[in-house]
This record gives C-alpha cells, structure tokens and sequence, in this order.
C-alpha cells in the first residue's frame, strides 16, 4: 500500500511542465544516440552532465536516466536496418533482425523490439519500485567494512564478466583507483600527487576524465574508421508483429524481462550478458533452433526485451546500496555527487521526492519511447542518413563546451584531450575504458570504507572476516580470482 | 602491423614502469599507523597492484608470443589518410583549448569548426564555410545566449 501510496507522490513530482520535459529531452537524446553508432549513452551523460547544473537534481537525473534506458531502445533501429548495432547491448539484435529486414520484415522486427523494450522496461520498472526500499532497509545495518567489501566485489564481477581479457580490466580499473586518488585526500586534507598544480588540488575531475574517454576517445575511433553509411531500404509502413509474431515473442518477452531485470542488478555489463543469455535461452528452448540466424522474431524480441529490462535492474543497487554495478550507473553517480546527493541505503528516505520521482517518469519514459520508437521510426531513420562528419563536429563542440564551462578552466580541457588521447589508444590495444571510470567514482568510497574500518577495530584487519557480509563478498572475491586462475591453469594444459 | 603480443609487452612494461613511480612516490606521503592509517596506503597498494598486473600481463604475453601463431591486428598508428584525419582533428582540438582565452568563443568556435570540418572529411571550402559559420551561431545562441555559459571574449570583445 506504501509503494502504491509514494508512487502517486512520485507522479505529483513529475508532473510540473519542467521536469516532463526533461525527460521527453533524456529519452529522445537516448534513443538518438542509440540509434547513432559511434557513441553511447555513457558519453553523452558525460558531455551533458555540466548542461544539469543549472536545473534541480531532480529534473537532472529524470534527464540522464532517460538518456541511460532511452539508448537501449534506440539501439536495436541500427542492428535491425545498417547490421551495425547502434548500442553494445544491441549486437545480438543484428544475428536475427538484420536478416528480417532483408526478408522484408523490418517492420514487425522494429514492432517487436520496440513493444518488447517498452513491455520489459516496464515491467522491470514495476521490480525496481518493489525490490529496492526493502533491499535499502536490509542495507541501512551495513557499515564501513560491508560497503568496501561490497566496493571490491562489484569492480571485480564487472573486470571478469566484461567484454575482453580481465587482467587488461583489472589494469584499467587501478588506473582509475589511482587517477580518482590524485588531489586532497578526504580524510586528512594531505595533498597526493598534485605536483603543486591547483588545478589537480580538488582531484581529477570525473567530467573531463569520462568526456575525454567516451567521447573524444569514441570520436577519433570513429573518425578514424570513417565507416560508409548505408541504410537497408524497406518497407516501413507494416510495423505492427502480425498475430502469428506476437503468438512466437510471448514467452520470450516474458523470459526476457525476467532475465535481463535480475542479470541487471548483478555487478557487470548486465544489459550486454542479458541479451546474450536471452538469446541463448530462446535457442535453446525453441523448437527450431536451426532457424535461429535466420531472421525469427524470437531472436529479436528477446534480446531486446532483456537489454531494457537490465537497463532498470541496474539501477536497484544504486538506488539501494549506493554502489553502481557498471560505468554507466557511475556516471549517474557521479552525477548525483555534482548536485549533492550521496546515493546510500538512507537515499530513498532522505530523498523520496527525487526517488519516486525517477521512478514514475520511468513508467513515462518508457510510454514516451514506444510512441518515439513505432510511428516515428522513420524519423531515426533519416537521422541515420545525417553525414557522419555534422555528427562529429557537433559532439566534439559539445564536449569542448561542456568541459569548459565546468569551471572555466582551460586546464580541465587539457585533461579532456590527454583522456581522450588515452582512449583511443587503449581501446586499440584492446582495453575496455569502462572499469577506469567505474573505478575512478569507487575510489574514493573505497578508501574511505577502509580507513573507517581499520578506525573502528583500532586497526585489526580481521573486522573484514569477522562481519559475516563483508567475509562473504570477500570470499566471493578470491573464489572468483581462483576460478579465473584454475580456468587458465587448465586451458594451458588443454593447449598441451 | 605490429603483433599483439608485442604491444602487450611494451604496454605491460609501462604499467609496470609507472606502477613503480607510484609507489616511489607514495613512499614520501606519511604511513599513518594501523588504527589510524596514512595518505600513503592506498597509493602505494595501487602502485603495487599495477606492477604485479603488469608483470602477469608481461608474462603472459611473451608466453602467447612463443607458443601460438602471432595475433595480428590493425596499425596502432593509422597510416594514410585515417592518420591525416585523427592527427588535424586532435591538433585542431588542442589549439581551440590554447587560443580560447586570446581569441574569444566566437573566434575560436569558427576556426575549429572550419578546422574539423576540414579534416574530418572536406567537401567544398563554400560549403565547410557555411555549416562553420552555422555551427558557430548555433554555439553562441544555445551555450552564450541561452544557457548563459561564460566564455573568455577575446579578440572580438564579444
């Protein structure tokens, strides 16, 4: 009765003519760069987080969830008409949409995709607002020692389920323990490695660092590549899953929701290992597996519907414990940070308003999304056809812009170039940006937790064992170390 | 074409190099003690994490390099033109950051966009010089105008 009773104090916050249409603003800027290849919704969080300072946090984080949840609709308009998928987490999409498309029906695999993420995204909506007030009153009893273990175990689900090798994330994320260390330490005051630079004094910035990375380091990849851009022309007007389609995507939309809500909330690209695993499941328990690759609806549905569903769950353990389960959610808490709200297990008493708020303009953004996504496709299909090199200037303007107005400070753009010349360069050589940001926003709460830790058991290390939550994820932690050891151990033997 | 093992050598020496000028580094930052520990802990933790990594990722590199084919992947450095579009594009990025406070929004908004534009991939010098001169309106109207961003006036005065 509580949560049907804040829900509607959560709609009464939503509607004011501001706050609904920064949210109509986050989505449609969300499904734009879903379908745009080339930059994600982690990089235009960046480059717009310096445009919210000037609003109230509310209206600023109903904007950036709406970019975050917005992209994986979008994403899928790109796998299913170019076979490039606009969004990571909309790869799987191209395996069975793009074929669909060349038989003629992208329109129903667009129906689909977009019904399927409006009916996932939705209903994991419904999880988020039930889950997480109980999962923060569980949380309330833990202190320093659960939340660095919870810190630790979180950086490490995302290095070993990320994309790529785990030792390069594993690197990627001290890095950014080290960067996040840079400037005057919390505790005493004491300045570390600042060099006498006041710029560095007050710490790396987040901005520059993730805008550098995300998106001038995204940028020049792309510019680099300078790919051709050619849409899939096709009949457009059918979009609507005949009853037949919507007979077949049933019980994958339903699986798909449920799959994607829970991989969601577990630490680590949720919205990329959901659809992967939705996509697996469905051909596994299909009565035609041979088809799958082939353009079945099922392939799309889906994924599609996992990837919206991960996008909500991810946000439980934000919401709930304060702690991000991947870059993106960092950079929301970063974002929380800059208008001075620190996310705890206390945040949805201490800011109903904000927390009710996000959650009802959840359940708009995604109506908002399905209208944005099925009458007005052929819109985003257009926007496809914009000359790649327009697209470019504009973000690279905005992040110049964006960055400079943080603190009118030249050096800060400084910091942004050098970022964005790192990100190229690694993710050359094969290194995924993401733990470096996720762990630069950890930092800070890591070494704080663990001074105060050490503070309250008058330095006995062992208060880490001693609590049975912070020695469970600990244990978890070197479970997953050894697992990752013993699994190469016999790969090499295997290799003879 | 460079082989990715050799990359992940050099890369896996420079985590390891800088790993150790963290830890130099964060051995003059004071200890603290065990109740109450100093600014030089975690530092000096992450320092030694890096070097440890950097020497498994060393390793397991040379590892790959002797007992499998070479892996191989596209130029770090892009050649030809892919080069001629990354470099002016950064080169264009660094100068707008330099010239900013001297030549103002305006000035600096218009030679970077033209700059982009040129490099990212030019078409006519007309056409380059219109969507500039449309990229730098919008800029001053939205961020100048609007959103009442303050920018440095420089040479112009406005």
């Amino acid at each position: 009765m509580d949560t049907i009773h804040f829900l509607f104090f959560g709609f009464g916050t939503l509607f004011s003519p501001t706050i609904l249409f920064a949210c109509f603003i986050g989505v449609l800027i969300g499904t734009l760069v879903g379908v745009l290849p080339g930059i994600g919704p982690l990089g235009t969080m960046a480059i717009l987080l310096p445009v919210t300072f000037a609003m109230d946090p509310t209206t600023a984080i109903v904007m950036l969830a709406g970019i975050f949840y917005g992209a994986q609709y979008g994403g899928s308009t790109t796998s299913i008409l170019v076979n490039i998928p606009g969004e990571a987490s909309s790869i799987v999409t191209c395996m069975d949409g793009y074929q669909m498309a060349r038989k003629g029906r992208a329109g129903p695999a667009l129906g689909i995709a977009a019904i399927g993420s409006f009916i996932g995204g939705t209903l994991s909506v419904i999880g988020l607002m039930f889950l997480t007030p109980p999962l923060a009153k569980l949380a309330i009893g833990f202190a320093a020692p659960e939340i660095f273990a919870l810190v630790v175990f979180g950086l490490m689900m995302v290095c070993s389920i990320g994309s790529g090798s785990t030792l390069k994330a594993l690197i990627m994320a001290t890095l950014g323990i080290f960067v996040s260390l840079i400037g005057r330490e919390p505790m005493q005051g004491f300045a570390r490695f600042t060099f006498g630079s006041f710029t560095f004094s007050d710490g790396v910035g987040l901005i520059p660092v993730a805008v550098g990375m995300f998106g001038i380091g995204e940028l020049l990849t792309n510019i680099e590549a300078m790919a051709k851009q050619e849409v899939f022309k096709t009949d457009l007007r059918h979009l609507f899953p005949s009853l037949r389609d919507w007979y077949d995507s049933r019980w994958p939309i339903i699986r798909g929701t449920l799959l994607g809500f829970f991989i969601g909330i577990i630490p680590g690209p949720g919205m990329i290992v959901s659809t992967f695993f939705s996509y697996w499941t469905e051909k596994h328990l299909s009565r035609h597996p041979e088809k799958f690759g082939t353009g079945v609806i099922e392939g799309v549905a889906g994924p599609e519907t996992a990837n919206n569903a991960a996008a909500t769950g991810a946000m439980v353990p934000l919401f709930a414990l304060g702690v991000p389960p991947n870059p993106v959610m960092a950079m929301l808490l970063g974002a929380f940070i800059i208008h001075g709200i620190q996310p705890s297990p206390f945040f949805i008493t201490e800011h109903p308003r904000l927390f009710w708020g996000i959650i009802a303009s959840m359940y708009i953004g995604n109506v908002l999304l399905l209208v944005l996504n099925l009458p007005l496709v052929g819109i985003w299909v257009r926007v496809l056809k914009i000359p790649h090199r327009l697209l470019f200037l504009l973000i690279i303007i905005c992040c110049f812009i964006g960055v400079y107005s943080l603190n009118n400070n030249f050096y800060e753009l400084y910091i942004m170039i050098f970022f964005g010349i790192a990100g190229y360069i690694l993710r050359k050589l094969e290194y995924d940006p993401g733990p470096f940001i996720l762990a630069m926003v950890l930092g800070p709460m890591m070494e704080t937790n663990f001074r105060q830790s050490l503070a309250i058991s008058r330095g006995d290390p062992a208060i880490f064992l001693q609590r049975p939550i912070s020695a469970t994820l600990l244990i978890l932690v070197l479970l997953l170390l050894l697992s990752m050891l013993l699994f190469r151990f016999r790969r090499r033997r295997k290799e003879g | 074409v460079i082989a990715l093992y050799k990359r992940d050598s050099v890369t896996a020496l420079c985590w390891v190099v800088l790993g150790l000028i963290i830890v130099l580094k964060a051995t003059t930052f004071p200890m603290g003690i065990w109740e109450s520990i100093g600014p030089a802990i975690f530092p000096l933790g992450a320092g030694i994490v890096l070097i440890v990594l950097g020497g498994i990722l060393f390793f397991q590199s040379r590892d790959k390099g002797q007992r499998g084919p070479n892996e191989r992947r596209a130029p770090l450095i892009p050649r030809g033109t892919a080069f001629a579009r990354v470099a002016m594009s950064v080169a264009a990025i660094l100068l707008a950051a330099t010239f900013l406070q001297f030549l103002g929004f305006f000035l600096t908004m218009f030679c970077l966009a033209l700059s982009l534009l040129r490099a990212i991939q030019a078409r006519g010098w007309g056409v380059d010089l219109f969507y500039a001169a449309v990229f730098t309106a919008g800029s001053y109207l939205l961020f100048q105008l609007l959103l009442k961003v303050s920018f440095p006036v420089g040479l112009l005065g406005f």
